[in-house]
């Protein structure tokens, strides 16, 4: 209970209220927009201005295990999953989870078809001028960077669907984000990041590895028919 | 701004996932749902129909069908418990490869675990094979060439077979769209225990590339997770990822350790040997020698070596007809020797045969007295012998009990070095590199 007093603290010291209902709204470190708990408004923060963007957010159960604001441990960090971007493309939907790290950095968990990657952001420059076109991309290409061979496993121009929690930048209905996932010959994963432009030169890169739930410890998880109900992690 | 919630806050997705019951809107089949929000189409059981759930829980005909439902060798939605994990058998999809105009299909099941995702279970049905496998987490770097290598994680995947796989029917619920036609590329390569599948689909929106690591199943585990009626079908083939039985290091070592073993004792038995002379003399041809010879214990088994060497001889040949007569029992050992030389200059060149001196070895002849009586003859052709030497050595060591178990030692690993490769032939006989890959 004791974190979740003291982000309604930061909060109302902040001042940050939902424009719709008026319940505080947690926006925490670079998160710019966030969808109110009470009454499902995408709020954004730009500076010190509060902008509503309304009741946009249309979450898809897409069968995932993961919830908002469990808690897991990546290589030893814990970490809590603050916000939810759904996306849906031809293959289907996607959700990239953003985590805040407890040492106040961020990464990305990608969920699609229960395989699941934790990515980071790394410095844009070890890869700046190596990185083809996002419209030169295709599945099956070999790519090096960051020192490693990297083979292209999927490129997206994925349309927003929904959100819940924070998100470090504005989601709303009508974007479209562009990025390329990459895996690499030893088993590290690549996400390039274009954002809701793909004619741009310099995607941003996030670098990880592949996870499964039971080794980063996430809960609590979804709980599904049929099925035991997940159990807490036996080691802290 | 500052008034207070009205309500609770909404948590999303706090309640149990709900699987489904619902009707196939083509047949009127029921269809149950089990693949909870992550299903991306279904395909009714009974009439092939695929559908794809709707947001209002309807279901949209994707692709209409009116084919039979085909008996697959396990049931669509058992349950069995593999590698730690309890799964659920969401969809089927039959698949099949011509190659050479030999068609080899194959049943795919697609096993579900809400925490643990989707991993295949794989049935051939042409040699009753099993597989298991789930997504790559990674891709593997391919080194071309004549016969490709995939490298992943410090293993060499040997490229086995590549072929265009095409669905032939489907049912259930899968997380993409898996329709009857669908043809994708399959390249498998194979690192026993372990292979790899990449699969290449070309679809409307660009290439998909899916990376698979699987791995060989017994049938009977599958049946004793799954609950498979009666025995699971035989397995005739050799499965590409299997490891060799045959591939085993005790031969050699055993072998070695024999070896040593051998050498160790055949040291000990020729130290062991006396090796004594106990006769060496020189006689007339033409004359007839008659000896009292005497060696080794009274009653004692053992070996006489006889070498006769005939002196100053060349184009001739000397023979001696040794007898050996035991003084107590009159028991007589004989043997013949013959030694010549020969020799000359054709086309300009010396050339020299014929064996001189010659040795024969007698065991088991006990030892005591004898009376020793040699008859030497020489031709009188060419340049006959001048004289004929012949020496006796009592207790020699004996070639043959030395070099029989050697044959022996090196016939195990022989053997099974033949039976490993012949369970390669077998294993790539189904390649793409038939004969030609044994490791």
């Amino acid at each position: 209970m004791q974190p979740v007093h003291h982000d309604q603290q930061q909060a109302a010291e902040q001042n940050i209220h939902c424009p719709e209902c008026g319940a505080p709204v947690q926006f925490r470190g670079t998160a710019v927009s966030a969808v109110c708990d009470y009454c499902d408004s995408t709020v954004v923060r730009t500076g010190v201005d509060i902008e509503l963007i309304g009741k946009v957010s249309a979450l898809t159960d897409n069968g995932t295990p993961i919830l908002l604001n469990s808690k897991g441990k990546f290589d030893g960090l814990p970490f809590v999953v603050d916000g939810r971007l759904q996306v849906q493309y031809e293959r289907g939907i996607w959700n990239e989870w953003f985590l805040s790290f407890a040492d106040g950095t961020v990464g990305w968990l990608a969920d699609a078809q229960n395989q699941f990657a934790i990515v980071r952001p790394v410095d844009p420059n070890q890869i700046a001028g190596r990185v083809p076109p996002f419209a030169e991309l295709s599945p099956g290409q070999n790519l090096h960077m960051f020192g490693r061979g990297v083979v292209v496993v999927d490129r997206r121009g994925a349309a927003y669907k929904g959100a819940e929690g924070m998100l470090p930048f504005r989601a709303e209905p009508g974007m479209t984000f562009y990025s390329a996932d990459l895996r690499g010959h030893e088993g590290s994963f690549v996400t390039l990041d274009w954002g809701n432009d793909p004619g741009h030169q310099e995607p941003i890169p996030y670098l990880g590895r592949a996870v499964t739930l039971a080794e980063i410890g996430l809960f609590p998880l979804r709980r599904f028919e049929g099925w035991p109900p997940p159990k807490p992690p036996t080691t802290a | 701004m500052n008034q207070a919630p009205q309500q609770a806050p909404t948590k999303l997705f706090r309640e149990e996932g709900k699987t489904g019951a619902i009707e196939c809107p083509a047949c009127g089949a029921p269809i149950t749902l089990r693949g909870f929000g992550g299903v991306e189409q279904v395909a009714c059981a009974y009439c092939g129909t695929v559908c794809t759930p709707e947001s209002d829980g309807n279901l949209e005909i994707l692709q209409a069908a009116e084919r039979q439902r085909q008996k697959s060798v396990l049931d669509l939605h058992a349950r069995g418990t593999l590698d730690g994990h309890e799964w659920e058998i969401l969809g089927i999809v039959w698949r099949e490869i011509v190659a050479d105009g030999v068609r080899y299909p194959w049943q795919e099941f697609l096993l579900f675990n809400p925490y643990q995702g989707y991993r295949w279970l794989i049935y051939q049905m042409s040699d009753g094979c099993w597989s298991i496998g789930g997504p790559l987490l990674g891709a593997p770097e391919i080194e071309q060439g004549m016969q490709p290598v995939a490298l992943w994680q410090g293993e060499r995947y040997k490229h086995f077979s590549s072929g265009n796989a095409r669905v032939t029917y489907v049912e259930g619920e899968f997380p993409w769209q898996v329709f009857v036609g669908d043809t994708a590329q399959a390249n498998d390569y194979v690192c026993p225990p372990s292979m790899l599948s990449i699969e290449v689909q070309q679809t409307d929106h660009g290439a998909d590339v899916n990376f698979t690591q699987m791995r060989q199943i017994e049938p009977a585990e599958v049946w004793q997770a799954f609950g498979g009626e009666g025995d699971p079908p035989t397995k005739l083939g050799v499965h590409p990822a299997e490891p060799n039985p045959h591939k085993t290091k005790f031969y050699w070592l055993a072998g070695a350790g024999l070896f040593v073993a051998w050498i160790v004792m055949m040291i000990v038995y020729v130290s062991g040997r006396q090796d004594k002379q106990v006769f060496n003399e020189v006689i007339e041809p033409g004359t007839v020698l008659v000896e009292p010879l005497e060696f080794g214990e009274d009653g004692k088994k053992g070996t006489l070596e006889f070498e006769l060497q005939a002196l100053g001889m060349d184009n001739s040949w000397a023979y001696a007809e040794i007898m050996l007569v035991d003084v107590e029992t009159e028991e007589a050992v004989g043997l013949g020797l013959e030694v010549d030389a020969w020799s000359g200059v054709s086309g300009g060149e010396a050339w020299r045969e014929g064996t001189n001196p010659r040795s024969k070895t007698v065991g088991g002849v006990e030892g005591g007295k004898y009376m020793l009586q040699v008859d030497a003859k020489a031709d009188s052709k060419g340049n006959p012998a001048d004289s004929l030497r012949l020496t006796i050595k009592h207790d020699v060591p004996l070639g043959r009990y030395m070099f029989l178990p050697f044959l022996i030692i090196i016939a195990f690993p022989l053997i099974n070095l033949g039976r490993m490769l012949a369970f390669e032939t077998k294993r790539w006989a189904n390649s793409d590199h038939a004969t030609s890959s044994w490791e």
